[in-house]
């Protein structure tokens, strides 16, 4: 029955090959295009992560747009607010849910 | 000349505790990224998780003295990388999993010192384990024990207990396939009809179960041991082919039937046609294992929540698993991972091809190859070089019966191993 088996635990091991082969494909090669994709939720909270700066005017003396910090899941997330109203252009503050109750964002204009 | 060779145990001690200090950096490395803070904790947790595999590893000793000494030192490093995982995700599920890590221990205690004389007594009880597998596959369909989870029936609900038959099946069909195949390869390698009869008529209830407890991936396993078992046995590569003929057949005639398999099989094909209902899982689990790269964000500073606090993908710690641990390991460490797979496929199958007796060989195979099918089948999907059916990772995914039922694998294997390495 050696035989057998040997060619066996060379179809069992290659299985693993391909999996090693699938993973450095989507980890090299396609990494850059998934990235680029709207519906990449990693890149959306990766966004937030960033301080922006306000937005202000100097006459009238207003602020158009400020942060305010807040933490999720153990890290800081800076969402954007508009004091003067009228400017949202992102609905963070009240997400769409698909079927499976997951929250998630209509493909965003940038602010 | 030089130090004397080790003997296999000792050698199994040494690795055990390379896989503890392992463990220690990884848990303390969650704990930094998440906490900010070195504690003791994380040692703790280290220090209970080596003594957990010393017992395994005395018991071994006593049991199974020269068994093969990197099957549990392997086992050790996977379910450290697993739990490592889920404690990152969520403590709490760590806990519970660590505790099913203590029962699988105990089980495959249990299993080596029963069976420390002579595992082969199992042989003559293949009809009852043939029985068996069929019982334990068909006892989420019963009505009051029988739990439907997620779309699937497949768990038992004992009181405040939950389990998986399925998992425990897997094994039990491959006692039950080692013993008749055993016993008929010569006719059946002969290739007459009517004894392929009791064959046909196991796969054939176990499919019918299968497909009414929804769970094509189980499925899918079962199948595929079944044909290497048999190819193993008989040597003839045609009927493996047939059989991959056949499974394609009924693949497609399932595919017409259940829309749930239909689902299935579109997503993979296009799961961006739908990214944001049907392809969400995949397409997502994609992007987390892209987002990994090549070193990975580091443990514990991977992204699994949006910014409203929400999972982003849903059943991470299962059949996710492996996406969470690309994303923070990168290609270093998931291709690390896998490799650590193929070591312990490449051990047991030398474990089948140096057992003295036919039985022992088919067993040896047919758990290796089943530990192999289910990693290939599970991680496969969610690579997408498959249609993505949920089952576990081995030894890795959280949940209890996958883990118990696994360490009675490795239990097998080690038996095995003992008897063919042994002096006479």
């Amino acid at each position: 029955m050696n035989k057998p088996i040997a060619r066996l635990a060379f179809v069992a091991t290659s299985l693993m090959v391909v999996l090693v082969i699938a993973t450095t494909y989507w980890q090299a090669w396609a990494a850059g295009g998934l990235a680029d994709r709207q519906e990449n939720q990693i890149e959306r909270v990766a966004q937030f992560t960033i301080e922006r700066g306000r937005i202000v005017t100097r006459e009238p003396a207003a602020v158009l747009a400020r942060n305010r910090p807040k933490r999720v899941a153990g890290r800081t997330l800076f969402f954007r607010k508009y004091p003067a109203g009228g400017w949202r252009h992102t609905s963070s503050a009240t997400p769409r849910r698909d079927a499976r109750g997951q929250a998630w964002s209509a493909p965003a204009t940038t602010t | 000349m030089g130090t004397p060779p080790l003997s296999a145990r000792n050698r199994e001690l040494v690795n055990l505790v390379g896989v503890g200090v392992l463990t220690a950096v990884g848990f303390a490395s969650v704990y930094i990224a998440r906490q900010a803070l070195v504690s003791s904790e994380s040692l703790t947790y280290a220090a209970l998780f080596l003594a957990l595999y010393l017992v395994a590893h005395l018991v071994a000793r006593y049991a199974v003295p020269d068994a093969d000494s990197y099957l549990l030192p392997m086992v050790a490093l996977l379910s450290a990388i697993g739990l490592t995982m889920i404690y990152r995700l969520d403590p709490d599920d760590a806990f519970r999993q660590s505790l099913w890590i203590v029962i699988g221990v105990l089980l495959f205690g249990l299993t080596l010192l029963v069976l420390r004389r002579d595992y082969r007594i199992l042989e003559s009880y293949k009809y009852l384990f043939g029985v068996g597998s069929l019982v334990l596959l068909a006892l989420p369909a019963l009505p009051g024990i029988g739990q439907t989870i997620n779309g699937a029936r497949l768990w038992v609900k004992v009181g405040p207990l939950q389990f998986q038959p399925g998992e425990l099946a897997k094994i039990v069909l491959i006692v039950f396939l080692a013993g008749y195949l055993r016993d008929k390869r010569e006719v059946l390698a002969q290739g007459r009809l009517k004894d392929f009869g009791p064959l046909l008529l196991i796969w054939g209830a176990a499919m019918v179960v299968l497909v009414q407890t929804n769970d094509l991936g189980s499925g899918l396993l079962l199948f595929g041991i079944f044909l290497a078992m048999l190819y193993v046995a008989t040597g003839r590569a045609l009927y493996a082919a047939g059989g991959l003929v056949l499974f394609v057949v009924g693949a497609a005639a399932i595919y017409r039937v259940f829309p749930r398999v239909e689902s299935r099989v579109s997503n993979w094909l296009d799961p961006w046609a739908d990214a944001n209902g049907a392809g969400y899982q995949s397409v997502q689990s994609l992007f987390s294992i892209g987002n990994g790269g090549f070193g990975g964000t580091g443990l514990g500073r991977g992204t699994f929540t949006t910014t409203e606090g929400n999972p982003i993908i849903p059943f991470l710690n299962t059949d996710f698993i492996y996406s969470a641990i690309a994303q923070e390991l990168g290609l270093v460490g998931s291709a690390g991972l896998l490799l650590v797979f193929m070591l312990f496929i490449a051990r047991g199958m030398r474990v089948a091809l140096v057992a003295s007796d036919g039985f022992s060989k088919l067993l040896a195979a047919g758990l290796t190859f089943g530990f192999a099918l289910q990693t290939f089948i599970i991680v496969g999907g969610v690579l997408r070089v498959i249609p993505l059916t949920g089952i576990t990772l081995p030894f890795v995914s959280y949940g209890g019966s996958s883990v118990v039922a696994n360490f009675v694998l490795l239990a097998g294997l080690m038996l095995v191993s003992d008897r063919a390495n042994a002096r006479p």
